[in-house]
Order: C-alpha cells, then structure tokens, then sequence
C-alpha cells in the first residue's frame, strides 16, 4: 500500500517533538542552573554590560 | 490563448511539493522557534539591551539615520517600524526574532550538502542553537541575527554559482534568503563578504563576485549615505577595542571559546555552564569533529571548503585580534585611520562563517554516522547542540520575558509627535541605557528615540563595567555640554534647536532635574514621565520631511532588491545576483 503524507500534519508532529525535547533539555540541564542567577540587573545600574 | 505552464503548478501542489521535499528542515525551524521563543511569543513587549520596539512607532529621525548618532539602525529600523505599523509592534518584534531564527536553521540544513533527515536536522540546529545565537539573543540584536540567519542562503547562491547550477525556485530562493544579510549592518555585510568571497575568488567566478558586490553596495547604500551625510568621520573612543574585545568564557582561553562560537565580551551574555571543564571540552570535540568532517569530506568541490574555510579563518583572526595586545593596538590604529574600521569592534561577530562551516560539517559527520553507527548515537550526535547549552531552551532559561509600556509613554508620545513645530527632544536623565522596573529592571537602550518622530538626543555613551566608552554624536556632546553648565539649562539648550525635555523620573539620577528648567513649561506630569517645553529664542522651524540623502539610498535599495527578486527584470537580476554569466566566467 502506498503511504500517503501528511505535510500539515507532520508539521505539528515535528514541532510538538521539538517542544518537548526542549522541554527535555531545559530539565536535563536544571541541575547546572539551579544555583544560578538570572542575569537581570537588581538595582538600577544602567552598564550595558560586564567583562 | 493562455497555456498553463508545464513546469508550473497551483502554488499549493508547489508549496506540499516543497514542504514533502524540505519537511526535516521546517519542522527543525517552526521546532526551535517554539522552544526557544516560547514564553515570549505571547502578547507584550521583548525589552533587554538592544532590544527596543515601542508601540505605533514613528518613521522618525532614527529610522532615516538622519538624527547625528551613526546610522546603526539603517536599514533595519525601517523594517521594523514598517511592519510594526502594519502587524503591531509586539507582534512585529516576535515576527522578526522568529523570522531570523526560522531562516538560519532551514538555511543551514538546506546548504548542507546531506540526504538524510537527521543530518539536516543537525546542521539546522548547529547554526541556530549555540554560543553565538545565545549571546546576540541575551544582547537582543535581532538585527545581527537576521544578518546572520542569511548567511546560509547567500552561501548557498555561491553553491550554485560554482557548480553552475541551472537558475530554478532553488537559486531565487538562495537570492532572497540571502537579502537580509544587510539587516545585520555592515558587520554582517563584513561577514558575508568572509563568507562567500573567498569561495568565488578561488574559483575564479570574477563576475559573479563583482555581481556580489555590487548588489551589496546597492543594499548598503542607505547607511552609506547616512554616513557620509553626517560627515563620514567618526571619532570612535578606542578604549572600545577592549572593551569590546572576545574573552575566555570557557577554561580553553580566548581562542578555545571562540573555536566553540562563544567569547562574546559581556560575561552576562555568556550561556551558563560553559565555564566548566567538562561542557567546554565536549563543545571543543563537537566543534573539532565539524570542521574536521568539513574539511575531510568530498562532497563540495575545494573551493566551496576552502573558500568558507578561509572566510572561517579570517573571522576567528578578527574575533581575537583585540584580545591580543598588539592586535589590539593594531586595531586602535586602524580605527583612528579607517572611519568605518569600527565595524571590527566587538569582533566575535565575525564568527559567523565559522558557525555554517561547523554546521555544514556536523550535518555532515552526521551523514557519515547515519549508515555506520546506531540510532542512539545519531541522536545524540544531532541534539549534541542543545545537550552542551540546555540553557538556550524556553527564552534562555526564562531569562526573556514580555512586559507591557505604562500608559503615560503613550499620552506623551501623542503630545509631542502631534506639534507641527521642529526641534529637536532631549532625553534624560543623561544615560544611554535605561533600567525599568516594571521590565525587570534588565539594561535596555533608552525607547525615546524610537518613539517620537522628531530628532531625540541622548547620551550615546556606553558604560562596560567602569569603563564608559564614549559615544559618536556630535549633537549628544554638544546637549552634554550645555547640560553640564550651571544654571538653567534651558536658553543654551533653546539654542541648539530643543524644542522638548524629556524626564523619566523613575530612574537613577533624575531626582532635580526639573527643577533646573527655571523657565521651561511644564506639558505633562504622566506617571514616570515629565514633558517640558522650552521657551525662549532659538531655531524652531516646522518638521523636515524624510530628507534627499535617505530617499536616495532607499530608492537604490528599493531598485537592487526589484532587480534581485522580480522576474521581469530577469536579465538585470542576472548582471547583478544570480551570477548567470557563470559561463563567461568559466572561459
């Protein structure tokens, strides 16, 4: 039997796929950046950045 | 009568023809589009550094490049304003930001020369998830990434020059991928220029290189003449070479994170994690193992490897050139002789050509394993990107988040954008960058200038940590200076045509700041915003309109980018993109 294709829905297959991995990486890498600051600035200093 | 064209189809049949052919590379773009960009793409407004959108933005002085700073919005910002106008800025500003990542992964696995899914894939997600992608998306340069993103598309026209490929969809789609290179300015276009000539130059395709050029001259003229017309001299403070210079964000040094895409100089923007040995080490053998699969692999004709290998080579040259003392004064020189060598400041930018060829190289090394090894090495071979930096995923950790402008920048920006008079607006307090509360307090570059239609001027000076780095404008220096004087400010400022005084006064330094305008009328007192006008004598003619220096370059542009993309104009399009004259070129 020929197999018929989807592109619509292999689209959304791939991209729930892609979420879900992401998903996976962000929680395989959460004990890296569990004790870590996000780099927002608490007080007002205005410095575009730090070296 | 009308024949329907055999070769042409109802664009739908084309449209399933093409996703059928490219499917692994459109799910890998909607695919890191939703993960990374997934918490953001909601309603509001993406503030952080560079990163500015204001609602119902004006086509104002910033646009034109026409308000004295150096045009480092042009052409971008016209982009930006036009699609906010059309879509809303919100919407326009996650358009972009998707956009430019959705064109780099389908253009980097599209280029790879590569048949099977898992190796597109993989040099999809090389070029989009990595160090450098992290860092300019931390900066919030959407523009730099847009550049960046045509990268893979301008090389894949350099493919089809060289191997002399017959002109089809393909070659127009390379074209027009290719375009938005100038969005990322002329440190893009500098990195084009790495990336594709060194390619063309070896194989000897002289015509389709001046044809290259020219199209990029005729891109960049907007900026060209926006340079030019405020003088072309640009007094660049050279303590920006090291301040902007690569640093070590990994223990391999300097050159060993700038091998792996990373060094980008501002620590914060520098992904977590890289700093430890293990991570460095594996995206030093992952980066390795790409450019050795790149260099070793037969697939390209030596002119395709070497030339992007070259263009890789002179970009890691310039990356690290300022983090090296006598390639630092080397380029303190350069920029005090050179008005537009300034582009090399803050060099990592130049990495790009070393990010395709590691993507093309593991797309390949992935190819070669899809047939010898097992899935589950495959696999890992493929998500290898995004095992060695899981903190790209879901808006950098949560690190991007939308926020939405307090009412009163709208009442303001209604105020002053309404008044027919001229004069130029001046932004306080004195600081290039602001910090807001209700944004999370993250550093973002002051919206006034991209909120009103008039000129805006602010300080245009950066500070790296304690260095401050001072700006280029020379309408800035001279409003600091009358600013710095004692006294009301406000007759010296009448004098060089402000017609209004901008005070956000929820931000540090802003406490007295009215009270030095003795004689200025207070407009409007709006929640964190205070608007004064000046009286007294001085300059004050009606609004200028857009100006000739910008309708020239727009409408060179305009013209190069008809040329490039209609097909009436097909034997135009040929002279100046598509390198057609291959042929001639051969002989």
């Amino acid at each position: 039997m020929k197999a018929s294709f989807n592109p619509l829905l292999t689209v959304i297959i791939a991209a729930a796929v892609g979420a879900v991995l992401g998903i996976l990486a962000v929680s395989v890498g959460t004990s890296q950046l569990a004790n870590t600051t996000p780099a927002k600035v608490d007080q007002p200093i205005i410095v575009y950045g730090e070296r | 009568m009308h024949r329907p064209s055999p070769t042409r189809g109802p664009w739908r049949r084309r449209a399933a023809a093409g996703l059928r052919r490219r499917w692994p590379e459109c799910a890998l773009g909607f695919g890191v589009v939703l993960v990374i960009l997934g918490p953001v793409l909601g309603p509001g407004y993406l503030l952080r550094y560079d990163l500015v959108f204001v609602p119902d933005p004006p086509f104002g002085a910033m646009v034109w490049g026409s308000d004295g700073a150096l045009p480092r919005a042009v052409p971008s910002e016209l982009l930006a304003v036009g699609l906010s106008r059309l879509i809303g800025a919100d919407v326009a500003q996650k358009v972009l930001l998707a956009g430019a990542l959705l064109l780099a992964a389908v253009g980097a696995a599209r280029l790879t020369p590569v048949g099977h899914p898992a190796a597109r894939i993989a040099a999809g997600l090389c070029y989009v998830w990595n160090p450098w992608v992290y860092g300019r998306l931390h900066l919030g340069q959407w523009a730099i990434i847009a550049g960046y993103a045509a990268l893979p598309w301008a090389y894949a026209w350099v493919v089809g020059v060289i191997r002399a490929q017959p002109a089809g969809v393909g070659r127009r789609a390379a074209i027009a991928g290719g375009l938005p290179v100038v969005l990322g300015g002329p440190a893009l276009v500098l990195a084009a220029v790495l990336t594709c000539a060194p390619a063309l130059v070896l194989a000897r395709r002289w015509r389709a290189l001046a044809a290259g050029g020219a199209t990029l001259v005729g891109l960049t003229l907007p900026w060209q003449l926006a340079f030019l017309d405020r003088g072309g001299a640009v007094d660049l403070d050279e303590r920006g070479i090291a301040a902007f210079a690569a640093r070590a964000d990994t223990p391999l040094g300097v050159l060993g994170s700038v091998l792996t895409l990373g060094g980008v100089w501002n620590r914060h923007a520098a992904p977590v994690g890289r700093d430890q040995w293990p991570v460095a080490l594996f995206a030093l053998a992952l980066a390795t193992s790409a450019v050795a699969a790149f260099l070793l692999s037969r697939r390209w004709p030596p002119a395709l490897r070497w030339g992007l290998a070259i263009g890789a080579l002179l970009g890691i040259v310039i990356a690290v050139a300022a983090a090296w003392p006598p390639g630092e004064r080397m380029l303190v020189g350069l920029v005090e002789h050179v008005p537009v060598a300034g582009i090399v400041r803050d060099g990592t930018r130049m990495l790009a050509p070393l990010a395709l060829l590691q993507a093309v190289g593991l797309g390949l090394l992935v190819q070669s394993l899809v047939t010898s090894a097992g899935r589950a090495a495959t696999a890992i071979l493929v998500l290898a990107p995004v095992l060695v930096l899981p903190g790209m995923a879901w808006g950098l950790t949560g690190q991007l988040d939308t926020v939405r402008y307090p009412p009163e920048w709208a009442s303001v920006r209604a105020v002053v954008n309404d008044d027919p008079a001229g004069g130029s607006l001046v932004s306080l307090p004195w600081s290039s960058f602001r910090a807001y509360r209700w944004a999370g307090n993250v550093p973002v570059l002051d919206p006034a200038p991209r909120a009103f239609r008039r000129p805006v001027v602010g300080d245009q000076d950066v500070l790296v940590g304690r260095e401050r780095i001072r700006g280029e404008s020379r309408a800035a220096e001279r409003v600091a200076a009358a600013l710095a004087g004692p006294g009301d400010p406000g007759p010296a400022l009448r004098r060089l045509d402000v017609r209004y005084v901008l005070i956000q006064t929820d931000q540090p330094g802003a406490g007295g700041l009215e009270g030095r305008f003795i004689d200025a009328d207070l407009v409007r007192r709006d929640g964190a915003l205070t608007l004064l006008r000046l009286t007294g004598d001085g300059p004050t003619p009606a609004q200028g309109g857009i100006g000739t220096v910008p309708v020239m370059g727009y409408s060179v542009l305009t013209a190069t980018l008809l040329i490039a993309l209609l097909r009436p104009t097909k034997r135009l399009r040929r002279m100046l993109l598509s390198g057609h004259l291959v042929g001639r070129d051969r002989q």
